[in-house]
């Protein structure tokens, strides 16, 4: 395949900045299928900052899995693209620009703090270290809910937490079931109740 | 500039589901050439659109790339209006939902004194909705038959409730309203060497899988057989007569690659390119002898735009609801479509779907607490156990005859030609009955809930005044050539050899989706079509 100009300026810039990766470039994006652009974000920070704003029950690895989901998506965004025009819209709109450039921008600032506050890395730090350097960061107001529109984040933990809370694996842990939405499923078992998932087997 | 000419029997201009249907029929039924001439191109091949959807679902891109031409769009209150311009049209994108008309709504004016009547009644339709829904292949549950009249079973069987829907079937029989489960063009068999529907949840706007009907699939058939002649980027911009008015040849130019001229010479034309594209033609190909256009006999080509507004809402009740089983299939009443004697008129559909409205994980909590990791987990089911129903109602919106679509200078395509400007307008009687007929939609959802137990937690109607939804008219079909453009089957009143075919002969556009009936209108405009031409058995 060949390379475009937008997978070749990403690769020049994770050249750039490669020797602060701590993780492989080969990730799995959010349909699960693999991705073989390298990550935009610092792979470090990011699984820093997913062990503190994803949910501990999920545990370190499917955290991690969340994070390199996250980052491939965001690796193969590509901006200015048509969107969806749809039944009733006249408009051809388009893409938002690239948002990974602000969230590394985000990720490298709690770095910094980090260092500010604690005299070491992020990643070093402790959770709850971590969630009082972010949570003044989040945008303010009562009840209000993650982006459906990942790329309107206005922080990346917001991004991290909001692309995971789209998964279908998400939402079946929300109801306790396994919906299986947006999958592709047998027709028949739309009737039955979704099943229980495992770990609520028995209870 | 060298011309081609092209010679056919038929030529129909548009390649949307309506000339879908009609390609299809003519050549089946009649022994008649058939060219086809689309002013877009194809949308790729079924292979491609697991990759389409991922990208849709994970970025919001349009699976649908480049299906319009950028110089060829409308302006106005366009809401309802789609710039899709390819093989297949805007139905490469539609939900399949597949509701029939009522018959009430060929009769309003006979019946609650309101609006027009068509020259046409469901029964004349009837036959030609169960071929549509046979061509198109659709799954459905008849309804008690005195809601939901036909005269044969739907070619397949419904799709089955959702876990969910039973649920809220079992609520709104509470309330009094029976419901079933929504026609719609996805298989719930194996149907046409297509394959069962795997409800992948995006239907809208593509389904991976190829279980939900789209024109394309007709139109691959139809060419890889032979059948037609498909030319794709040619945009037809003229219409030409002689001097007894009859339609002599179309030409066009190519849309892409080189510049080109076609001329398009056949026995008939049929104009099948949806509301807005096809009163534009008209009047574009005015003459000296047609200063107004063509088929205006009667003023009207471009009048009578005719659509529906909505109000929705979103209930909280007591039920175990799983948002996503078939996130896009939902229960359908036509009882208050079938309302009886009515003082005030007020017409109306009404769905039910499984919803998770007010249980969307959230960031902070009702305090402004930031909810990290576990916490926003737990805050999210404990959310997530209200069940919750998104409710519907498209009402009938009776037309105006200046809701109408003219020719606009002030913006042209690349020959010059003045795009459409779409102004919907309510009819007085409908600006009159609108809030009456708001209220009373959102007072029946009330005593929905009420009767669950539950709570109306969000009220929600048509956002604007800019346009309605599912559009239609704009070449309106009539007994009288003085107060229509079309007769009862879409044959032009001023041209013997013109059809104008589907959605803008609407005279109405009843309160559901209208796809349906615009395939109906157009088969049963090809059967009087046919009859020129020799049978194919």
């Amino acid at each position: 395949m060949n390379e475009n100009r937008r997978d070749f300026l990403k690769r020049t810039a994770f050249a750039a900045a490669a020797s602060t990766l701590p993780l492989s470039a080969a990730s799995a994006d959010s349909a699960g299928t693999t991705s073989a652009l390298p990550p935009v974000l610092n792979l470090g920070l990011l699984a820093a900052l997913g062990d503190a704003v994803l949910p501990e029950s999920l545990g370190a690895q499917v955290r991690s899995l969340a994070v390199r989901d996250f980052a491939a998506w965001a690796a193969a965004y590509r901006p200015v693209s048509e969107e969806m025009h749809g039944y009733g819209d006249q408009e051809i709109t388009y893409t938002a620009a690239d948002p990974s450039p602000g969230w590394r921008s985000q990720l490298e600032a709690l770095e910094l703090l980090a260092h500010r506050k604690h005299r070491k890395g992020f990643a070093s730090i402790t959770v709850e270290q971590r969630r009082a350097l972010v949570r003044p960061q989040l945008p303010r107001g009562r009840g209000l809910r993650l982006p459906a529109n990942i790329v309107g984040a206005p922080h990346v933990a917001v991004a991290l937490l909001a692309h995971w809370a789209n998964t279908s694996a998400a939402t079946d842990l929300a109801y306790g079931v396994a919906i299986g939405k947006d999958q592709c499923r047998v027709l028949a078992d739309a009737p039955r109740r979704p099943l229980p998932l495992a770990e609520n087997r028995g209870r | 500039m060298s011309v081609r000419v092209i010679e056919t029997d038929i030529c129909i201009i548009g390649s949307g589901i309506t000339a879908a249907m009609m390609a299809e029929k003519l050549v089946n039924e009649r022994k008649v050439h058939v060219v086809v001439v689309e002013a877009g191109g194809t949308s790729g091949p079924l292979a491609e659109r697991y990759e389409r959807r991922r990208r849709w679902q994970a970025y919001g891109e349009t699976p649908w790339p480049r299906d319009h031409i950028d110089d060829q769009n409308a302006l106005g209150t366009a809401y309802g209006f789609s710039p899709s311009m390819n093989v297949g049209g805007l139905a490469m994108h539609w939900g399949g939902v597949t509701p029939r008309y009522s018959p009430e709504d060929f009769h309003v004016r006979s019946l609650y004194g309101v609006g027009d009547d068509w020259p046409i009644s469901y029964e004349d339709l009837d036959p030609f909705y169960q071929e549509a829904e046979e061509r198109i292949g659709i799954s459905g549950e008849q309804g008690p038959p005195e809601l939901d009249p036909r005269g044969k079973p739907f070619p397949m069987p419904a799709l089955p409730l959702s876990y969910s829907l039973q649920q809220l079937k079992d609520w709104t029989a509470k309330a009094g309203i029976p419901m079933w489960s929504q026609p719609s063009a996805k298989n719930s068999v194996p149907y046409q060497g297509r394959g069962v529907c795997q409800r992948c949840d995006s239907c809208y706007p593509i389904c991976p899988t190829g279980a939900k009907y789209s024109p394309d699939f007709t139109f691959d058939a139809l060419v890889r057989d032979g059948r037609i002649a498909l030319h794709t980027n040619t945009l037809v911009r003229r219409l030409h007569t002689d001097a007894r008015g009859r339609i002599t040849h179309a030409t066009a130019n190519a849309t892409s690659g080189p510049e080109r001229e076609t001329e398009y010479r056949a026995k008939h034309f049929v104009l099948a390119a949806g509301f807005t594209w096809s009163p534009h033609l008209l009047l574009l190909s005015k003459s000296a002898r047609y200063p107004d256009g063509l088929a205006n006999r009667s003023g009207l080509v471009g009048k009578y735009l005719c659509g529906h507004r909505n109000v929705a809402a979103q209930i909280r009740l007591p039920l175990q609801i799983f948002p996503g089983i078939n996130a896009q299939h939902s229960l359908v009443t036509k009882k208050f479509m079938r309302p009886g004697k009515l003082d005030k008129y007020l017409r109306h559909d009404l769905r039910v779907w499984e919803s998770a409205y007010g249980s969307e994980p959230r960031l902070r909590d009702d305090k402004g607490e930031v909810l990290f990791g576990d916490a926003m987990l737990a805050d999210w089911r404990t959310r997530a156990k209200a069940g919750v129903a998104r409710v519907r109602g498209y009402y009938d919106v009776l037309p105006d005859k200046h809701s109408e679509l003219t020719l606009d200078a002030s913006a042209k395509n690349r020959w010059g030609d003045p795009m459409p400007n779409l102004q919907f307008r309510d009819a007085p009687e409908s600006v009159a009955l609108r809030g009456h007929s708001e209220d009373s939609l959102r007072a029946l959802f009330r005593e929905m809930a009420r009767v669950g137990d539950g709570q109306v937690i969000s009220n929600e109607s048509s956002a604007n005044d800019i346009g309605q939804e599912h559009p239609g008219g704009g070449c309106r079909m009539g007994s009288n050539p003085e107060t229509s453009v079309v007769d009862g089957f879409g044959r032009a009143h001023d041209h013997e050899n013109l059809v104008i075919a589907g959605a803008p002969t609407n005279v109405t556009a009843s309160c559901c989706n209208g796809t349906l009936t615009f395939a109906a209108l157009g088969l049963r405009a090809a059967s009087a079509l046919g009859a020129n031409y020799q049978s194919a058995h």
